[in-house]
């Protein structure tokens, strides 16, 4: 025997999925037990029962691998058939097409047609993209379960304001305009007739319902799902009165049927009240005691439409007069289905446990429930939901995935307590495609093991589907009978018989059901409410159109087989840090669920882009920032002299030599270790920004932006060019000697140009520059000339020196970055504009100092969030390579923040191999930024794009949700002081500046929230 | 429609054949259930594949439908199907036990979708309809509307009857096109007397004598559809709003954007049959 057990960090697949992969190891030949799961608290033990020692340290995060075989062969081919399915391409976006949208709300923007939204993604992951799928107007039917009521509460409440309807969370089945999602049976619905809606609360519960309806050939136009939890007391019915509403408004619906478990009382005369206004008639079926069954309540409905009650259909085995005496277990996939077995179940033997009991007294204790394989053993009757959310976190639903049923019916063989099971198999689309290929064969093996203990046991299977489901309802009854099991179409018949097989009580088992007192079922009545507003958009119940599914590709796969578009997205969670683990998740859906954040995050955007930068003036930093000596601003967030790195500490050094503080470098040093008479601040408490190291001291001359509708300032130095620089930390001679020249001849002359040109129109030169291959960080080439252009003419006509006139077109004209000091102090005007906004999650600055990349946001302010800085990605100048680059260091990255510079890569083809990528990649790094921006600036737009605009305004819960980090062009600095520039590439902040944002913005999110 | 010279037809299954699910209006229901029948494509369109069955009674045609076309009554929508390249007219199609074979498809029809007109409430909004309508192009003189819509009000028994069929017979094929504008107006008021409760005057006034010699087959088809309550999506969208009391404005919007001008005209038969038929006192 070979065992193999590993673990990958941060590698997610749906259930589903792992399913199939599991299901590709177990079958090479030689393996003996395959499990590829992710590494939950349940599967962890799963892994432990199966005799594996579980691996250290691994999380919910984590990919688990555990496989046992003969020998080191068959588990290694069994891994590589782990790895060939793993790897297979997920999704069937083919060369060519567009990148898969990544969110609902991408989706939803690139398909205003689709009216639905389906969604199977991890319950904490739901709000975000339910929220996506609301704010764009379209109905969400969330499968998912494991979804916190807060959240299924903020959803429905922003539901009803947007006019959509929440099927769910926990929505297991829904039938729209003939089209099902979820678990849904393939239902036969003549046009002639009546036609019978249902709203549920319980999908099980609906499925045996339409099921009987269709046996009965009674027409089901709609079935809504609206979720278990609907109709308690906290969500108040919200969903199931906007289905109703909507039903009622189906001219192809002439009765609803609501059914649920008993709901809140309060609930139950908000639901009634609205059904008595309705100009449809109104059902009201519960589940539970003291109500009459499933099946009671469909013979009553059928009644009311004056359509015959079928002998419903059961299928029984050969030998009948097997007859036990015991205990009764029953292992359910259905939830409603279980709880209506144990009330009619608990009316012949009394009370039933249960982790759904009817009542707290019968709950399973905990040693039993928390358990991956619950025993059972010693509490007598006892019925086990294994579809409720303990059995199901990191696994397939148990109408999937039937592994943890059948080992629970092979234990209740061998328990000598057992004279009954009883078992529920739901058929119709997304369900198992043959059930009864793995249930028949146990089935006939608990039989076998428990006749070789002397003992006989009963097996009874509630079968819920129709003639038309694919699986092929008879074959699958013929399967089961044979294998010895007797197989109802009614549940409650189902459960009847399975009582009356335990030998303890006297009743045959009644296979329709009928001759039962049956009160009928609740009549709607109820006092007269404002008769409903125009209600939400139906159109979807008469033909659905494409629906957008992101989680599980089996309901996409099921939703395909039946002739529909679907629209994929291709979502993944976001892996964090184990630190940040369980605290980000948390903050994040906290921020998600603040009302504010949508009217915040719209106000700042709208803020950033009205900005129209001018600049009005160059001036000396003294004067313009009010810098006294020995006052100096850097690029980034704080940082102390101590901690700087290489290119800060050359570029610190040399302003101290250019102000005439030092005479050389160890002077410097020695005066900035001190710190004496020095301080230090970041550029941008000043409203100012500086490229790379951006040391700014009094002597040097500043750009001076406004924005002329607020009043609002910004400034930046002027840029040196390329190769020594300060600004890349080289303070040789000939930096210092450039900087005085810049400050004696460059500044004054650019002010007098700048003064007499009047205020330039900076914004309207980006908007351009745009369009002509500069992204704005990288590449200034078009901008650069364009200012030349707007100056020029005031440059010469300023009566200085002709030789420096020359000089200073010689120098702009020379420096194709000369303008990206220009782009920098705009940005910083657009961030400053949309910052301090309560509630808004969009991020207002981005920039580093070479050890520490900070970011600021609108809604915690001037508040910095930081990480450790990268370093970049891309191509080093000749004689430089990896080791000789600092970590990524600059204001510069303001470029990002207001929407150009790597956001807007595919604009600038011509550079895309400079930073080392190709077109196409540049092409969908810009696709990927729309999904964690939050609007499209018109003014940069992109022509390659067809004009789209600038994907501007960076959002912290978007960047956390998806992964994507904003793509920033930069250059790169050597690591040791003076050495100048070595490369240039593309970098990102660390994730770890958003998930600390997320945790300072969720701190700043009202309590009390309605 | 392109109508190209007939060529060598191609047998239905030739070119291998990739299977394909796809979704049937429930008035097709009848042809798709039955015995194989044989039929052609007569006509091919880039989201649609018009086929004609032989030797049946109604309905006579088929539209296999891509993602992106409208929704007619004698639909099979296709899944994930985004051009009808490669068909041609004069290719054999065979229909029948819920499948159709095409040249270089099977397809199985594994969902119905109903196309039945089913009663609404009092019908408002008519004039809106109208009006959107008439804004669009369209060839049907308003001198031959206001003949329609007085020989229906007056419309009580069967001379008047006989009155109304003349205004129809006088639209029947008028106008160029797949579906000529008068007949989509035609199909248009059937549907709107269906959905106003007057299902029975609309199927006797839907029998059109020579109806196959004077249009083409599909707009015989679909009126055929249109007198036994079929319509298309677009055109139940529209009605759902009307019954709900939502606003009109996009489903109407989207019933315009039908073909080139068989929206409006189909909207301006729907306001005038919803408009006659909600005043008619003779309710089924």
């Amino acid at each position: 025997m070979t065992e193999h057990i590993s673990v990958r960090r941060g590698v997610y697949r749906d259930s589903v999925t792992l399913l199939r992969i599991s299901q590709a190891a177990a079958s090479v030949p030689g393996i003996t037990a395959a499990q590829v799961a992710m590494a939950t608290p349940l599967n962890s033990e799963l892994a432990a029962d199966l005799g594996f020692s579980s691996p250290d340290g691994a999380g919910p995060n984590d990919l688990m691998i555990t496989i046992r075989g003969q020998d080191d062969g068959a588990v290694a081919a069994a891994l590589a058939a782990v790895d060939a399915a793993m790897t297979a391409p997920a999704g069937s976006s083919s060369p060519g097409t567009s990148a898969a949208p990544r969110t609902v709300r991408a989706a939803a923007a690139a398909h205003p047609e689709a009216p639905i939204t389906l969604l199977s993604v991890p319950g904490a992951a739901v709000l975000g993209e339910a929220l996506d799928a609301v704010d764009a107007g379209r109905h969400v039917m969330i499968f998912s379960d494991n979804v916190p009521i807060e959240d299924e509460l903020t959803l429905k409440i922003a539901a009803a304001a947007a006019g959509v309807l929440v099927l769910g969370p926990d929505c297991g089945t829904a039938i729209i305009g003939g089209v099902g999602l979820g678990f849904a049976n393939v239902l036969h619905t003549p046009d002639a007739g009546p036609r019978v809606g249902v709203v549920a609360a319980s999908g099980t519960g609906a499925q045996q319902l339409t099921c009987l309806l269709d046996e009965a050939g009674v027409a089901v136009s709609q079935v809504l799902g609206v979720g278990g939890r609907d109709l308690s007391e906290r969500v108040g019915g919200r969903s199931a009165i906007t289905a109703l509403g909507m039903l009622d408004a189906d001219p192809g619906t002439d009765h609803i049927v609501l059914i649920s478990k008993p709901p809140h009382p309060a609930t139950a005369d908000r639901v009634r009240a609205l059904a008595g206004t309705l100009r449809t008639p109104v059902t009201m079926v519960f589940i539970g005691a003291d109500q009459p069954d499933i099946t009671d309540s469909v013979e009553q409905l059928l009644a009311e439409l004056g359509r015959p009650v079928p002998s419903w259909r059961c299928w029984q085995p050969a030998d009948t007069a097997r007859r036990g005496r015991g205990a009764l277990r029953g292992l359910f996939s259905g939830g409603t289905l279980a709880d209506e077995a144990m009330v009619v179940i608990s009316a012949d033997l009394g009370g039933i446990r249960s982790n759904i009991p009817l009542e707290p007294a019968l709950t399973l204790p905990e040693s039993v429930a928390g358990h991956a394989l619950p025993s059972l053993a010693g509490l007598g009757h006892a019925i086990v939901d294994l579809g409720d959310d303990e059995f199901t976190v990191g696994r397939p639903h148990p109408m999937i995935d039937p592994t943890l049923r059948l080992e629970l019916l092979a234990a209740q063989a061998a328990d000598p307590d057992v004279a009954v099971v009883l078992l529920d198999l739901v058929l119709g689309h997304a369900a198992d495609p043959d059930p009864a290929a793995s249930m028949a064969p146990a089935i006939s093996a608990a039989v076998d093991v428990a006749a070789a203990a002397g003992r006989e046991l009963s097996v009874v299977v509630s079968l819920c589907g129709t003639a038309d489901d694919p699986q092929d309802r008879e074959a699958q009854a013929a399967a089961l009978v044979a294998a010895g099991a007797w197989v109802f179409a009614s549940n409650a018949s189902a459960a009847r018989a399975a009582a009356s097989l335990t030998g303890t009580v006297p009743a045959q088992p009644s296979p329709t059901g009928a001759g039962r007192p049956a009160p009928g079922p609740a009549a709607s009545a109820g006092p007269d409410l404002p008769s409903a507003t125009p209600g939400p958009d139906t159109t979807m119940l008469t033909a659905p159109g494409p629906v957008i599914c992101a989680g599980i590709d089996l309901l996409a796969d099921a939703l395909r087989s039946q002739a529909v578009e679907v629209v994929a997205v291709d979502y993944h969670p976001t892996v964090f840090g184990t630190a940040d683990a369980a605290a980000v998740p948390a903050a994040l859906r906290s921020v998600i669920a603040d009302s504010r954040r949508g009217p915040a995050n719209t106000l700042a955007a709208e803020r950033m882009m009205a900005v129209r930068a001018q600049l009005i003036d160059v001036r000396p930093a003294h004067e313009a920032l009010g810098l006294r000596p020995g006052e100096f601003c850097h690029a980034g967030p704080p940082i102390a002299f101590a901690r700087a790195s290489g290119p800060l500490r050359g570029a610190l050094i040399g302003a101290l030599i250019f102000e005439g503080l030092a005479d050389d470098e160890a002077q410097a040093i020695a005066k900035l270790e001190s710190g004496e008479g020095i301080s230090l601040q970041p550029c941008h408490d000043r409203h100012a920004v500086g490229p790379m190291a951006g040391v700014i001291s009094p002597s040097m001359w500043l750009f001076e932006l406004t924005d002329p509708a607020t009043g609002a300032r910004s400034f930046c130095s002027l840029n040196e060019g390329l190769g020594k620089v300060l600004r890349y930390g080289a303070f040789s001679p000939e930096v210092i000697d450039r900087l005085r020249w810049m400050a004696e001849v460059l500044g004054p002359a650019l002010g007098i140009a700048v003064r007499a040109a009047g205020p330039i129109d900076i914004t309207a030169i980006i908007g351009q520059m745009v369009q002509m291959g500069d992204e704005g960080h990288n590449r200034n080439r078009a901008g650069t000339l364009m200012f030349l252009r707007e100056i020029l003419p005031a440059l010469i006509g300023s009566g200085l020196p002709a030789a420096d006139v020359a000089e200073v077109a010689r120098f702009v004209a020379g420096n194709d970055h000369f303008f990206l000091n220009l782009v920098m102090p705009t940005g910083k005007l657009m961030g400053d504009a949309a910052a301090g906004i309560p509630g808004s999650t969009v991020v207002t600055a981005m920039c580093r100092n070479g050890t520490d990349f900070g970011i600021r946001v609108s809604g915690t302010d001037d508040e910095w969030f930081t990480g450790p800085a990268l370093y970049p990605d891309g191509l080093f100048l000749p004689g430089f390579g990896p080791d000789d680059a600092n970590p990524d260091i600059g204001d510069s990255a303001i470029a990002e923040t207001m929407g150009i510079g790597g956001m807007v890569m595919a604009t600038a083809p011509a550079i895309v191999r400079f930073v080392g990528g190709s077109v196409p990649d540049a092409l969908a790094v810009t696709g990927r930024m729309y999904e964690i921006t939050e609007a499209e600036n018109s003014a940069f737009a992109v022509p390659i794009l067809e004009f789209r605009g600038a994907p501007t305004a960076v959002d912290v819960t978007r960047v956390l949700r998806t992964g994507i980090l904003p793509q920033i062009n930069t250059g790169m600095a050597g690591r040791v002081a003076g050495t100048g520039q070595v490369g240039a590439g593309l970098v990102t902040p660390p994730m770890d500046c958003f998930t600390a944002a997320i945790q300072g913005l969720a701190a700043r999110v009202p309590t009390a929230r309605s | 429609m392109p109508v190209t010279a007939p060529l060598r037809a191609r047998p239905a299954g030739r070119l291998g054949s990739t299977r394909l699910v796809a979704a049937a209006a429930t008035g097709l229901a009848p042809l798709l259930d039955g015995a194989d029948r044989s039929g052609v494509v007569i006509g091919v369109l880039s989201q649609a594949v018009i086929i004609q069955i032989s030797g049946v009674r109604d309905p006579r045609v088929i539209c296999l439908l891509s993602a992106a076309a409208s929704g007619v009554p004698n639909g099979v929508r296709l899944g994930g199907i985004r051009s009808m390249d490669g068909h041609r007219p004069g290719d054999e199609v065979v229909v029948g036990g819920g499948r159709i074979r095409i040249v270089g498809w099977e397809l199985a029809i594994v969902r119905r979708w109903s196309s039945a007109v089913r009663p609404i409430d009092p019908p408002t909004g008519t004039t809106e309809l109208a009006d959107a309508a008439a804004a669009a192009r369209r060839g049907v003189t308003a001198s031959q509307l206001a003949a329609l819509t007085e020989a229906l009000e007056h419309c009580v028994d069967s001379t008047t009857e006989d009155v109304a069929r003349s205004a129809i017979d006088a639209l029947v094929g008028l106008g160029p096109g797949l579906t000529p504008a008068g007949d989509d107006v035609v199909a248009g008021m059937l549907t709107g007397l269906h959905a106003t409760g007057h299902a029975g005057l609309a199927g006797r006034l839907g029998r059109v004598e020579r109806l196959d010699e004077r249009t083409t087959a599909l707009s015989a088809d679909l009126i055929r559809l249109a007198a036994a309550g079929h319509a298309g999506v677009e055109v139940l969208h529209l009605l759902a709003a009307v019954h709900t009391r939502a606003p009109l404005r996009r489903p109407i919007e989207r019933l315009l954007s039908v073909g080139h001008t068989s929206g409006a005209d189909l909207a301006t038969g729907l306001a005038i049959g919803m408009r006659v038929g909600a005043t008619r006192r003779e309710v089924r």
